[in-house]
């Protein structure tokens, strides 16, 4: 049995690199994969949450998590290609055409 | 009957849309029937008249609408509301006559949304459901601000947008006062009702009538309008066109003093009766300061606009003086008001309409161009600034008598607006008819315009020399509306 | 029915001349041509036979031996206590009043036909007279004051009309705004008047005001006289309004633009009628003026003020139609200091014998201006008694009418006015009438020996028509033998109200002194302009200075435009973008900065979407767990 608090470091840990990874990269592809770090963060969480509380509904969401983080990746890898086909770029400080 | 009276003009208006796409002369025409056959349902109330003594409407009808909040369709006229259809129903025919020429551009919409306005406004003379009140209130804003936004002038959309800022405001403090109402009288009774009978018979508290009625009241006066809310008006009457600006002028303003003779008054004759003296003070700073505005103008239509909410100031004066005359003289202003602005805007129309200018310093000398024109705008000017034996000079004498007792100082305050009157009203005079020519040549008046005009001018002669059937058919209702408040 | 037959005649001599003028305005309205013959039968046809109507009514009224006749013909106004009709009301005073205008106007209404011959808006220009002459005579017959207020407000608008008749020219039209506008200020006076009297009396009845008055507030003698109590305040209103209408100081300015108008409309109008409607109506309303020592005082001072005012002003003018109607100005003063000094009929009798004197000067200068092409500075023109003799001898009795020479009619009326100024021993004003009378003389030869003697300038190229002298001719006799009227007028006004005073004589010596006045006055004018072969050269003994003071009356005009006209149209051209709108319009402003403000934030950069989400997070976060 692993300590709980050990993993809920680790989790945050993670978690903090992906917010690392979207606030500093500038390349979509990136920050695409940041957000993934992120929603794995959570769902080790959400593993080792159900585990300590003897519970199914962790793992329950870790599925439900993984339907979306894959989905997710679809439609957004799906957008990046539009986007890198119309503009020629990825960096997103340049995509900044929706402001005005 | 008033039922059939506001769905034969909605059905108008449709068809006059649809109409549109097989001959865009068709709407005009169809205009003018719906209009004609919507006096058909009024005809045996105006033969009864005003020898239905005793009873409190000359005529009403209620059918169920949403049962779950009591709310109904509850419509009656009586003497009142009756000479303001009536107006509302000449006065659309004039605007039609005006609009006859001049608009051609999607002429099918165009009279769809004039004939909803003119149903809108019809319904709110004849609702006396608070909930179906402020429906046909919206159902008169709304094809309003399209028209002006669609068809006006230059600057269209700025004047459109204000009207309906303005309109909207006071009709939400409007919406909320209804509820509070409404709501305050469900705490004390029991029972949800719109009705406006029922709801006369309850007495609020003084603090909340207090509040109450202030909503009511900025809804009616920002239509009126009195000052510090009238600056809408200028806007919107320089940019609709004729037949609109007609429509607002004789029309849609009313709805203002309507609302104050027929809710304020009566449902929170108390509240009315504190305030009275503030309100005289803000109207006689309305008659005042249009005047003076009405003098400044250079635009021709701005200018008739301002001598608008001059003339509505009276309006206003009459209606807090709460005495018989004054409130007599009250419906009297808005009748002659009603003729004697839609003449004028209409002439200004047809003087823009041949010159595209309604600037004072370009027209000039008109009277040699176009003497029959200038003898009708003179008429008209002469019949606005108060010359006795005309329909505006009895309103505002009629006002003022009635309301010397209450405010001697306030009155000879409102004395000093006809002087103003006179002043601006010869400035149109001075400015447009005489000097100099300076315009090219045109044709004057035809037959469409002659007989509109000449005939606003009889009903002016006749309401200046022979008021007394309009009052004998105003004094049940300026009973009812006095009796509460007098002292 | 005897009663219904006097009733109809009054209501058809109202009615025809404004039939004349419906008809005409419907046939222009609607295209009909008519000949200038049709329109002349049309016009000036309703118009001798309201004259002739007039003379019926006069003799079916003398039954009544001076009697009131008031006869109601339909309801106007009925709501509870406010109950107003059409009626009429005669009585001595209104029989003058409506002979004179139908009389005085008829004259004048043949004499325009030669006139206005070569008008183009000849029909225009008769639509407006006989206009005017109905609502003037529903003014003088009104036994409410509503009616009368009414045809007040008539007069007013054609008096408008007509001076800026030619309305081609902008200073006409800036003329006639003035008259309509100034007058309209004393109108607003007697509309409060009206109002006050209504609350205070509860009608509007002419009749019964009065008969109200004189019981609600009798004279009291044991108290202070000039007390401004109500009737004083009603009274006072009144003769504001008065003061409007007649051109009185200091609402007089407006009179000698109106000379903008056609010449036969300044003999109608700002001469024999419409300026006396302030005499009338004070006339009528004589009960109430008695019950206030006050407002009688400001009558009779009002009348000094602008007889010494509008006299002087006439000294200078170098306008033929400028020192006629300044001197209407100061006439109608005289009548004002009659009326003061209670003397109603003193007055009345004056603004009769006026009407005809003034009718007579202002026509015969407008015959003169006709034959002279539209000349009216009297400086170019001189010797003109051989070239037009006819006109010269009704100058000549205008002028001596007017100066009051011995028997001509405004020798009876204005020694009238003299006498009783003595009765009532008011000696000041006396002394001022006395001067006035002077000065009157001074100016009314000055005119005449610049125009008809020394050198000829100009020659006269039209020849008058028939139409022109018969009205001439008539006035003529009226303005020489009119004042042995007083018999007739006593007859009218015995047993009816006690206008009249009865006149007793004074001392032989102020008699005389009377007569000697305006006689001493013509010889000196006849002397110095003799010496100067009448020219004007001996004004400039006068300093230029005063000279140019008295030419532009006393700078009363200029006083108003620079304390009232210009601040407010400064006042107007301050405020005409709306204050109030630019409040309102500052709101938008307002939100439309919080717009833009907030609009930086939205600046498309995802990672600072997501830094500022985490922080707010991260805040949000930290609040809820320290918060606890």
């Amino acid at each position: 049995m692993i300590n709980p608090q050990s993993v809920v470091l680790f989790s945050l840990a993670l978690f903090c690199i992906g917010i690392y990874g979207v606030l500093v990269r500038r390349n979509l592809l990136f920050i695409l994969i940041s957000i993934e770090i992120m929603l794995n963060a959570v769902a080790v969480l959400f593993i080792a949450a159900g585990s300590y509380h003897d519970h199914v509904d962790g793992q329950l969401m870790y599925l439900f998590i993984l339907t979306l983080a894959a989905s997710e990746v679809a439609v957004g890898l799906g957008l990046i290609i539009q986007m890198y086909r119309r503009s020629l770029s990825l960096d997103v400080d340049q995509l900044s055409h929706l402001h005005d | 009957m008033l039922l059939e009276l506001i769905v034969i003009l909605l059905l108008g208006a449709v068809i006059a849309w649809i109409s549109d796409s097989i001959d865009n002369r068709l709407p005009k025409w169809i205009a003018v029937i719906s209009l004609l056959s919507s006096l058909y349902p009024l005809h045996p109330i105006i033969m009864a008249g005003s020898s239905s003594d005793g009873q409190a409407w000359l005529v009403s009808e209620s059918y169920p609408w949403i049962e779950r909040f009591n709310i109904s369709l509850y419509l009656a006229l009586d003497g009142l509301s009756l000479l303001l259809v009536l107006l509302s129903l000449l006065m659309g025919l004039v605007a039609v006559l005006c609009a006859w020429k001049e608009i051609s551009f999607r002429s099918g919409f165009f009279y769809f949304n004039l004939l909803c306005s003119l149903a809108g406004t019809i319904g709110v003379f004849c609702a006396l459901d608070l909930f179906l009140f402020f429906v046909f209130w919206e159902i008169m804003l709304v094809p309003m601000y399209l028209l002006i936004a669609i068809w006006g002038y230059e600057n269209r959309r700025y004047a459109a947008i204000k009207f309906f800022l303005f309109t909207q405001a006071g009709g939400l403090l409007m919406l909320l006062s209804i509820c509070a109402l409404v709501l305050l009288h469900y705490q004390n009774s029991g029972e949800l009702t719109f009705n406006y009978d029922q709801l006369l018979q309850h007495q609020l508290s003084e603090s909340s009538a207090f509040w109450v009625m202030l909503g009511f009241f900025i809804a009616f006066i920002i239509k009126l309008p009195i000052v510090p809310f009238h600056n809408w008006l200028p806007d919107a009457h320089t940019q609709a066109p004729t037949a609109v600006s007609v429509i607002l002028a004789a029309i849609l303003l009313k709805t203002g003093g309507y609302g104050l003779l027929r809710f304020v008054l009566p449902l929170f004759p108390s509240a009315s009766a504190e305030i009275a003296p503030y309100v005289m003070a803000l109207a006689a700073f309305s008659i005042i300061y249009g005047g003076l505005m009405a003098f400044s103008q250079q635009d021709l239509k701005r200018l008739v606009a301002y001598s608008s909410i001059s003339h509505m100031g009276f309006v206003l004066f009459g209606c807090y003086a709460m005495t018989q005359i004054a409130t007599h003289g009250a419906i009297m202003q808005m009748l002659a008001h009603g003729v004697s602005s839609a003449a004028l805007f209409a002439l200004v129309g047809a003087i823009q309409y041949r010159y595209h200018t309604r600037d004072l310093n370009q027209l000039g000398g008109l009277w040699l161009r176009l003497p029959k024109l200038s003898a009708l705008l003179l008429f008209f000017v002469v019949a606005s600034l108060g010359l006795p034996g005309l329909g505006n000079f009895i309103g505002e004498f009629l006002v003022l008598i009635g309301s010397f007792s209450a405010m001697p100082k306030l009155t000879i305050i409102a004395v000093c607006g006809l002087i103003l009157a006179a002043i601006y009203g010869l400035k149109i005079a001075q400015k447009a008819l005489f000097g100099p020519v300076k315009l090219a040549p045109c044709a004057d008046v035809d037959r469409r315009e002659m007989a509109m005009f000449v005939g606003l001018a009889l009903l002016l002669l006749w309401m200046g020399l022979h008021p007394q059937p309009l009052l004998d058919l105003a004094q049940q209702s300026v009973n009812l509306i006095t009796v509460g408040v007098e002292l | 029915m005897q009663d219904h037959y006097l009733a109809n005649l009054l209501m058809l001599v109202v009615l025809l001349p404004l039939f004349s003028a419906c008809l005409l305005m419907l046939s222009a309205l609607f295209s009909v041509k008519l000949s200038k013959t049709s329109v002349t039968l049309l016009a000036v046809g309703c118009m001798a036979l309201a004259a002739i109507l007039v003379l019926l009514v006069g003799i079916e009224y003398s039954d009544y031996a001076g009697q009131s006749f008031s006869y109601r013909y339909a309801n106007w106004i009925e709501i509870g206590q406010l109950r107003l009709s059409f009626g009429f009301y005669l009585d001595p005073l209104s029989l003058v009043m409506i002979a004179i205008v139908t009389g005085v106007g008829f004259l004048i209404h043949l004499f325009s036909i030669g006139f206005m011959q070569q008008d183009a808006d000849f029909q225009r220009f008769f639509i407006y007279l006989n206009l005017f002459i109905s609502a003037m005579l529903t003014l003088v017959l009104a036994d409410n004051l509503l009616l009368l207020f009414l045809g007040w407000e008539g007069v007013g608008l054609c008096s408008y009309l007509l001076i800026g008749f030619w309305h081609q020219q902008p200073a006409n039209i800036l003329a006639a705004n003035k008259a309509f506008i100034m007058t309209r200020i004393g109108d607003a006076a007697l509309a409060i008047a009206l109002l006050l009297l209504f609350l205070l009396l509860g009608s509007l009845n002419i009749q019964e005001i009065q008969l109200k008055a004189v019981q609600l507030w009798p004279l009291d003698d044991n108290a202070s006289q000039y007390r401004l109590d109500w009737v004083s305040i009603c009274a006072l209103l009144l003769l504001a309004g008065a003061i409007g209408k007649s051109g009185q100081f200091p609402l007089h300015t407006w009179l000698p633009d109106a000379m903008a108008g056609p010449t036969p409309v300044s003999a109608l109008i700002h001469a024999a009628t419409m300026v006396t409607a302030g005499v009338y109506l004070i006339a009528r309303f004589y009960q109430l003026f008695n019950l206030s020592p006050l407002a009688m005082l400001a009558v009779a001072s009002i009348g000094a003020i602008t007889l010494i005012l509008a006299a002087t002003a006439a000294l200078v003018q170098s306008d033929l139609k400028r020192i006629l109607a300044y001197s209407t100005i100061s006439q109608i003063g005289y009548m004002f200091l009659a009326l003061g000094a209670g003397a109603y009929s003193a007055a009345v009798f004056h603004l009769m014998t006026h009407a005809f004197f003034k009718a007579l000067l202002f026509l015969s200068a407008g015959a003169l201006v006709y034959s002279l092409g539209h000349q009216q500075n009297i400086f170019r023109m001189g010797g003109l008694a051989k070239k037009t003799p006819f006109i010269c001898a009704c100058f000549l009795a205008g002028c001596a009418a007017l100066s009051a020479l011995p028997f001509m009619s405004g020798y009876f009326s204005k020694d009238f006015i003299l006498e009783s100024l003595l009765q009532q021993q008011m000696y000041g004003f006396w002394a001022i009438a006395i001067i006035g009378a002077f000065i009157t003389a001074f100016y009314s030869f000055r005119l005449f020996f610049l125009i008809f003697c020394g050198d000829c300038q100009l020659n006269p190229d039209k020849k008058l028509p028939t139409s022109m002298i018969i009205p001439l001719a008539l006035l003529l006799l009226l303005s020489v033998f009119g004042g042995i009227m007083p018999a007739v007028l006593n007859v009218l006004f015995e047993g009816g109200p006690a206008l009249l005073a009865s006149v007793t004589n004074d001392s032989l010596a102020l008699h005389l002194l009377t007569i000697a006045t305006p006689i001493s006055a013509v010889l000196l004018c006849w002397l110095i302009f003799r010496k100067h072969s009448f020219s004007e050269r001996f004004n400039s003994s006068l300093t230029p200075r005063f000279k140019y003071l008295l030419f532009m009356g006393w700078g009363i005009d200029r006083l108003q435009e620079k304390i009232f006209t210009q601040p407010f149209i400064r006042l107007c051209q301050a405020n005409k973008n709306d204050f109030i709108d630019r409040l309102s319009q500052l709101l938008s402003h307002i939100s439309q900065y919080g717009h833009r403000q907030l609009q930086r934030l939205q600046n498309g950069k995802l990672r600072w979407y997501a830094a500022s989400l985490i922080l707010s997070a991260i805040v949000a976060l930290l609040s809820i767990v320290l918060l606890r």
